[in-house]
């Protein structure tokens, strides 16, 4: 359940100024289901994926997740919630550079102090087709294994919402085109909510439901 | 927090393959090995200067008695692991057919000497080598001077006492008695045996004992410290230091550069641990903020961090101290020959002082920059230009600076050093950062003038300047921490410098190595004439009178008056007057004047008898000299370096002073060894005038002070090393967001030689900017140690600034050019698309 506004002050002519990056953005988001944020440059999209994951704070409102109130808690335990509930895809794929693949999907079942962490990691390799290559780092890997990659570090935390930024924002139509059809059959697979900023049509139309950002508000 | 301790040795290692950690594990080892090889090699140069300079005393501690030592003192050495010996001197008149002279006789125990070996020939001026044996049973061995005295050679014989004893060899050297030789009289030395049956040792003879001791230092000082608190009346405890005070000086200023270079090299490694972990930390604000994205909380992210630096700190401070060992050993073994030293064995301290100094480094250092990680705001994963905010570590970086100040002080020795090097270094880096900071908009803005162009080094020189003037806190650290390193390299070269330069000049090349002694008036021309038909022509003899002081000011002296041992000796003894037109070439006034032509009366006072007879400027002084009344004013005081083997004396007057007393000459001048036969004729010619060898004891100096030079060599070696590691530390520092530059500038359409025109014009201005702050505040470090700290005459070399901003252009800017080439190897898109 998300219901949002998000200002900054910005020096202007005649002082500080606010400007709203988001205003009254409200929608729920159901268990299983997909939706799709879309929205030319600036509409406030990657602001508002931010704040789903509660790597922003809002001016004003708040986002419930099953019920629980993000903004209420404190960082920790906010990070804490990401840890158990949330995975991510970024644009720039966001692997760490001096790690393999497997240690770079490892690297948060580590972290969240899982035995099974590299056994874990290797079926996620390998559900993305990557079985071979997980003894290599990310700048011996192409754009689209670097962004399967990614999509294996996010789903073998489990979560139960998975948001990916711009997913394809990296990659040509063809790869875009594959990791996308990964990304749905691993989201099917585990049935998590899915939630992309992203301003490709194509990925857009294949999500349950879209979202229309203009100008910091919600136009559907 | 330890129960992530495998998690977080598991990510090290990763980042350890990954080469995340490696510079900086280079950075801390490599400071920690010269940190370390210097404090294994002042550990052990030290000992080993000590230890030599204890053959001036054949032993590391000497006890003298005018009474019989009590067996328990060397039982109770002998139980602390002491080797102990006896010897007995006094003096006696030694006899040659019936010729006597008065001599310096002594026997001493097997074993003699403890430190350090004689010398003898066997033959009267003949070539000599050292020996371990000692004058058996009814042998003597006896010196050049009384053996020309007296017309014997070895084969001889001599008659002492009761005893006459075979001349079993010439004696050439004798480490005790040092450069002291004048007071001395001439030498034969025997066995206890012979000592005995000789009938001299009676009640009522003014014999000294002495019991002459050596051992592992920490043994000699706790049997010193018990002993001190035995001494008897009529017993004196001396260690080399306080029985040669003339070299006091040269251990002191030597143990005073070792010093100076452990302090730099702490410094450097902390300039070294703060660039390579700042560097550490923004590597990591990616996957800092990635984590927290994943879940994990900050607390234990830091703490993981943390860990991870703790290990890094151990395993640096490990191989730091290991490498530092091995190069100092490798070195030991390399140099040992050439040096001579006899390097005693390392302890375990420096050991110890590398591993915790590694580990407290990386901590203390780490904290700032893993601080400032812990603020890297987690939504950097959607937004990468999000940094930490600013400022606010000030505490943090207090520990860091609070570590580096105890080890500074704690490596010096002397809280004064280290002051000193901490308020130059502070006050370069003050300067460096003012001037970087200061600079950088007059730069910035040239770039801008300069008129847009292709050609690729006006184009580089622009690009150059301009990221120069934009990366303003940057540059400013990489200046000061570039001056930092050629602050301290200038520093060590000048210091050492003026230090050899200083005691060369104490034992010139040429240096007078005989002299000649009681030469009679009437003996004066005609002993010239000989000498300048030797070819000795530059020998100058000098008036002499003995003298003894009857009052200072109007009051008697009397040894009675003088408490200290020394100066009721003095108060006692005659000394050596003489008459000089002008000042010696090796004395310095320190306070009045030297007399002018015409005056026939004054004196001129050695500083030390003044200080230790309470003599002032303006007292009167009155001699007996012979029977004859001598009355003066004191006009000037002289600091005189009687290391020098030149004659000097204690008191002068000007010209015509001693007219009337009773005087004899002496002179002293440099005699070729192959022209020892010139010798034989003088001993024959003039039998009275006996001639003392001190190319020995002359030799045995001049060996201590190379000795000791090398040693100050070595360590600067070092420091050389580490100074190079910052510069190459900051000059990494920057090297990823160089890398974007250049991938950017190359993507536009810059060619590689406007490139490296771009990197030549960045690397030239700091290298000039770091070279100018260096050269400054090293001129005036460099300036305040010699004369506040090494008490060494310093000249201001204005090569310094040549030193300085050429070293600085050539090494930043060579060093920075090669660091950066790979980065032109580097496909321009790869690296811009990673950015």
């Amino acid at each position: 359940m998300v219901n949002l506004g998000k200002s900054v002050e910005v020096a202007g002519s005649e002082g500080a100024e606010t400007l709203d990056i988001l205003a009254d953005v409200s929608f729920a988001v159901n268990p299983g289901e997909t939706v799709a944020i879309v929205g030319g440059s600036g509409s406030g999209k990657s602001t508002l994926l931010g704040l789903l994951a509660g790597l922003d704070l809002p001016s004003q409102g708040t986002v419930r997740i099953d019920g629980q109130d993000l903004f209420a808690l404190d960082e920790d335990a906010r990070a804490a919630l990401r840890g158990r509930a949330m995975g991510f895809v970024f644009q720039s794929f966001q692997l760490l550079p001096g790690l393999t693949a497997l240690e770079n999907v490892m690297l948060p079942l580590e972290l969240a102090g899982r035995g099974d962490a590299k056994a874990s990691a290797e079926r996620h390799l390998a559900d993305v087709g990557l079985a071979g290559r997980s003894r290599h780092r990310p700048d011996q890997l192409s754009g689209g294994e670097q962004q399967r990659v990614a999509l294996a570090r996010a789903f073998a935390a489990e979560p139960r919402i998975l948001l990916a930024d711009e997913p394809t924002g990296n990659l040509d139509a063809r790869t875009g085109a594959q990791v996308i059809d990964l990304m749905f059959e691993l989201n099917r697979r585990q049935g998590a909510s899915l939630v992309i900023v992203t301003h490709d049509p194509a990925l857009a139309g294949r999500c349950g439901r879209q979202l229309r950002l203009d100008g910091g508000r919600v136009v559907e | 927090m330890l129960d992530r301790l495998p998690l977080a040795l598991r990510l090290l290692a990763r980042e350890w393959r990954a080469g995340e950690v490696r510079v900086l594990l280079l950075a801390v080892s490599l400071a920690v090995a010269s940190l370390t090889a210097v404090a294994f090699f002042t550990d052990r140069v030290a000992g080993a200067l000590e230890r030599e300079a204890n053959t001036l005393l054949a032993a590391d501690l000497s006890l003298s008695s005018d009474h019989p030592i009590g067996p328990e003192v060397a039982a109770e050495a002998r139980q602390r692991g002491l080797a102990v010996l006896g010897t007995t001197t006094f003096l006696s008149m030694a006899m040659a057919g019936d010729q006597p002279l008065l001599s310096g006789i002594k026997a001493v125990e097997p074993g003699y000497p403890l430190r350090g070996s004689l010398r003898v020939a066997s033959a009267l001026f003949g070539p000599d080598g050292p020996t371990r044996r000692l004058p058996g049973p009814g042998e003597a061995w006896v010196d050049e001077r009384l053996a020309s005295g007296l017309g014997l050679d070895v084969g001889g014989r001599v008659k002492v006492g009761a005893v006459t004893l075979r001349v079993g060899a010439i004696l050439t050297f004798e480490g005790e008695r040092g450069g002291n030789f004048m007071a001395l009289a001439p030498r034969v030395m025997l066995s206890p045996e012979d000592l005995a049956r000789s009938g001299l040792v009676q009640e009522g003879s003014r014999i000294t004992w002495r019991l002459l001791v050596a051992g592992e230092p920490g043994a000699v000082d706790a049997f010193r410290g018990w002993l001190t608190r035995r001494l008897e009346r009529g017993q004196l405890l001396e260690g080399v230091r306080d029985a040669r005070p003339e070299l006091r000086e040269v251990l002191d200023q030597a143990r005073r550069y070792l010093g100076l270079a452990s302090v730099l090299a702490v410094v450097l490694a902390a300039a070294a641990a703060h660039l390579a972990l700042r560097r550490y930390a923004t590597r990591h604000y990616d996957g800092f903020a990635l984590m927290r994205c994943f879940g994990a909380p900050r607390r234990r992210l830091i703490s993981l961090h943390f860990q991870q630096m703790a290990l890094l700190g151990l395993a640096a401070g490990l191989l730091g101290s290991g490498l530092g060992w091995l190069t100092q050993e490798a070195l030991a073994a390399l140099l040992g020959d050439a040096l001579h030293l006899g390097l005693p064995a390392p302890t375990v301290w420096p050991l110890l002082l590398g591993l915790g100094s590694g580990l407290a480094l990386v901590l203390a250092f780490s904290l700032p920059p893993l601080l400032r990680l812990g603020r890297v705001p987690v939504a950097r994963v959607l937004r990468k230009d999000l940094g930490p905010p600013g400022g606010g570590a000030w505490l943090a970086h207090g520990a860091g600076l609070a570590l580096v100040a105890g080890l500074i002080f704690q490596q010096a020795g002397e809280p004064k050093l280290g002051a000193m090097v901490l308020g130059g270094v502070v006050a370069a880096m003050a300067a460096a950062g003012l001037l970087a900071r200061g600079l950088l908009a007059p730069l910035a803005a040239a770039a801008r003038a300069l008129p847009a162009t292709t050609t690729p080094w006006r184009l580089g020189l622009r690009l150059g300047l301009g990221s120069l003037g934009r990366r303003g806190s940057e540059t400013t650290l990489q200046a000061m921490a570039l001056s930092l390193g050629l602050l301290a390299l200038l520093v060590l070269t000048l210091t050492r410098d003026d230090l050899l330069d200083n005691w060369k000049s104490q034992v010139p090349v040429g240096a007078p190595n005989r002299f000649l002694i009681n030469i009679q008036p009437e003996q004066v021309a005609p002993l010239k004439d000989y000498l300048d038909r030797g070819g000795v022509a530059q020998a100058e003899l000098y008036p002499m009178a003995r003298g003894r002081l009857m009052a200072i000011a109007g009051r008697p002296v009397s040894p009675a008056d003088y408490p200290e041992g020394r100066a009721r000796r003095l108060a006692e003894r005659e000394f050596n007057l003489s008459a000089l037109a002008a000042l010696p070439p090796d004395n310095q006034l320190l306070a009045g004047r030297w007399w002018r032509p015409g005056e026939t009366s004054g004196f001129s006072v050695e500083e030390g008898l003044a200080k230790t007879l309470g003599i002032r400027l303006g007292d009167t002084l009155e001699f007996d000299a012979g029977g004859l009344p001598l009355q003066g004013t004191v006009l000037s005081l002289r600091k005189v370096n009687w290391d020098s083997f030149r004659v000097n004396f204690f008191v002068v007057g000007p010209p015509g002073t001693l007219d009337g007393v009773p005087l004899s000459h002496i002179t002293a001048f440099h005699l070729p060894r192959d022209q020892a036969g010139l010798l034989h004729g003088l001993v024959a010619a003039f039998p009275n005038v006996p001639v003392i060898d001190v190319e020995q004891a002359m030799a045995q100096v001049r060996d201590l002070l190379d000795r000791v030079g090398d040693g100050v060599r070595l360590i600067f070696l070092f420091s050389l090393g580490t100074g190079l590691t910052v510069m190459l530390a900051a000059l990494y520092a920057r090297r990823d967001e160089r890398a974007r530059e250049i991938g950017l500038w190359r993507t536009l359409g810059a060619s590689r030689a406007t490139v490296r025109w771009a990197l030549a014009t960045e690397f030239a201005c700091l290298g000039l900017l770091a070279g100018a702050v260096a050269a400054a505040a090293a001129s005036g470090l460099g300036w305040l140690l010699a004369t506040r700290a090494f008490n060494l005459p310093h000249q201001p070399d204005p090569l310094i600034w040549l030193a300085g901003l050429g070293g600085g252009l050539v090494l930043v800017a060579s060093a920075g050019l090669l660091s950066t080439r790979p980065l032109l190897q580097e496909p321009a898109w790869r690296v811009v698309r990673q950015g």
